[in-house]
């Protein structure tokens, strides 16, 4: 476990070449990357989001596409589309692939986009695959969906409903940077034109090999049931939570944790684990009741009162 | 697979000599006091035993029951989560957890098992039940006891005292104490109620009124003659015997009658 760890550093490293800071964001990414799922990243415009997954795809060594979503964009848009192509006086159709047939897919404002554009790329993200007319495409594997979403500006939007956001592994929120670490970003891009090179650390086979290598890492008995406590308490708490979460966040928790303890180069799992995974796993998937977002509740002030109910 | 079944064996097994050892020494220190304090206050000494026997029982079944991979975890931070984790997923192999029961097996030697015994807290306790040993021997070499009879004699004669109304000596004074009873016989001789209040330096001999097993011998065959005289006859003195004539003694009859009415 100790290679690994040394090349998630050296990854850390790499990236805070470009990204200065948000390391907790980089590791919740690279958990979703190892978890084979996808991540829902929210944040202000401006935050280096597109940056960040930019330069994760360089550094795996993956293919990399953009999807900025917008109301008019179709499903056809995302998934290819069957184009007429002429070879030696014939006409054939051509199936053309769309931005999703790549490694790492980045939604830029999933919300802009109209609910069926958002379904087509549900399948994409569930099944891995993409059906266009009556033809199934197996999408490369590894597969990731990276969603933006902007918390303001709701005006013309379509949020994603509760049972889309339910099928991302986690939502992944980006704060703004420290202070100094504002000042070394205005020192890196507002006098160098040059764009930064980064080293491959990670290639397909490495990634799927961590990803197989995620799955067997142990987990205790009692974190086990920390882990369906917590998630159970979400629907135990009618005066705060309207909904709470599904079965589908106490596998997302296991399997975050699992992904945290390699990142961290450990072969256990750590309740320490948990406790992390925990806000990003949760936050999307419980709804507050009026009383709770009448006080001022945010979803992870509810989410860290949870955890400090469940021992 | 099989090292870590051992060392887990292991661990099990240090944990229960101690809870064994911890759960008799305390069992044994309840049994002194309790055991000091009943023959201080003139009580049946055997009943020490129950709550100490209730306290090893108790004491044994909670550390039995008692997680004591956690123990190890918490006094070991370095194997905290690991080894529970590791026990947990015995069975699995993978190299991930093979990897993992590879590092405890080599951690594990790190930890001593002085670490989960208080050696001073024992030595205070070993030290203690040795006193109280001392001590319940010479409470016994000098007869060392608080008699609640006396005290309660004593105590019921302080109050009547206080109240003008002494016990006083003699049958009165006794019956105040111990009630008249049924029997004249109760008080016995006069003499000893004369006697009154006064203490009487008395020794009963207990051996006395013991029968010795030993002592208790076969009772003895006699031979009885069975041969008896051939005449049985009642013999009667002559000087008993009335010689009056039948026709004379209506007369002397009616003679003792009249004496009689006289």
């Amino acid at each position: 476990m100790e290679k690994y760890k040394e090349t998630f550093d050296s990854l850390y490293k790499e990236i805070g070449k470009i990204v200065v800071g948000q390391k907790e964001v980089v590791e919740q990414i690279i958990i979703t990357v190892l978890c084979d799922s996808n991540a829902l990243l929210e944040g202000y415009p401006g935050l280096a989001k597109t940056l960040a997954i930019k330069t994760m795809a360089q550094l795996m060594d993956l293919k990399f596409s953009r999807i900025q979503n917008t109301p008019d964009l179709m499903p056809s848009d995302i998934t290819g589309t069957y184009i007429i192509e002429e070879t030696s006086g014939k006409r054939n159709f051509k199936f053309q692939p769309g931005p999703v047939f790549a490694n790492i897919v980045l939604a830029d404002e999933i919300n802009r986009a109209t609910p069926k554009t958002q379904s087509a790329l549900l399948e994409a993200m569930q099944e891995k695959q993409v059906t266009v007319g009556n033809t199934t495409f197996k999408l490369d594997m590894p597969f990731f969906v990276l969603a933006t979403q902007n918390p303001i500006e709701q005006e013309g939007t379509y949020p994603l409903p509760e049972a889309q956001a339910d099928r991302f592994l986690l939502k992944i929120k980006i704060g703004y940077p420290s202070y100094d670490e504002e000042i070394e970003i205005v020192n890196k891009y507002a006098f160098e034109l040059k764009d930064q090179k980064v080293r491959v650390l990670l290639n397909k086979e490495h990634l799927l090999h961590m990803q197989t290598l995620v799955r067997q890492v142990p987990i205790a008995n009692d974190l086990k049931h920390r882990i369906v406590d917590i998630v159970t308490e979400t629907r135990k708490r009618p005066n705060l939570i309207e909904y709470g979460a599904s079965p589908r966040a106490s596998i997302g928790l296991v399997l975050a944790s699992k992904a945290r303890a390699v990142v961290k180069g450990r072969n256990y799992v750590s309740k320490e684990d948990i406790d992390a995974m925990a806000y990003p796993i949760l936050r999307h998937r419980i709804i507050l009741n009026f009383e709770a977002e009448r006080k001022g509740m945010s979803t992870d002030d509810a989410i860290k009162e949870i955890l400090n109910k469940v021992k | 697979m099989k090292k870590f079944n051992k060392v887990l064996k292991e661990i099990n097994f240090t944990f229960s000599n101690i809870i064994l050892f911890n759960s008799f020494l305390n069992a044994l220190l309840i049994f002194l006091v309790i055991y000091i304090v009943l023959s201080l206050f003139d009580f049946y000494q055997a009943y020490a035993l129950v709550p100490a026997a209730l306290y090893f029982i108790i004491s044994l079944y909670k550390g039995i029951m008692e997680k004591h991979l956690i123990t190890v975890e918490k006094k070991y931070p370095l194997l905290n989560e690991r080894l529970r984790t590791a026990r947990d997923n015995i069975r699995l192999e993978n190299p991930v957890v093979d990897e993992l029961k590879e590092d405890i097996i080599r951690d594990i030697k790190k930890v001593e098992v002085a670490s989960f015994f208080n050696q001073k807290k024992q030595s205070y306790k070993i030290l203690l039940s040795i006193v109280l040993c001392f001590l319940i021997i010479f409470s016994a070499q000098f007869d060392l006891s608080f008699n609640f009879k006396d005290a309660a004699n004593t105590a019921v004669d302080f109050i009547y005292g206080l109240g003008g109304n002494e016990t006083g000596s003699g049958k009165q004074g006794l019956e105040r104490i111990a009630g008249s009873g049924e029997s004249e016989s109760v008080f016995g001789d006069a003499y000893i109620a004369q006697m009154g209040d006064e203490m009487l330096d008395m020794m009963i001999k207990q051996a006395g009124y013991e029968i010795n097993l030993d002592d208790v011998k076969e009772p003895e065959r006699r031979e009885f003659d069975e041969l008896f005289p051939d005449e049985v006859f009642v013999a009667t003195a002559d000087v008993y015997e009335e010689k009056i004539k039948e026709e004379q003694q209506e007369l002397v009859k009616t003679y003792f009658l009249k004496l009689a009415k006289e």
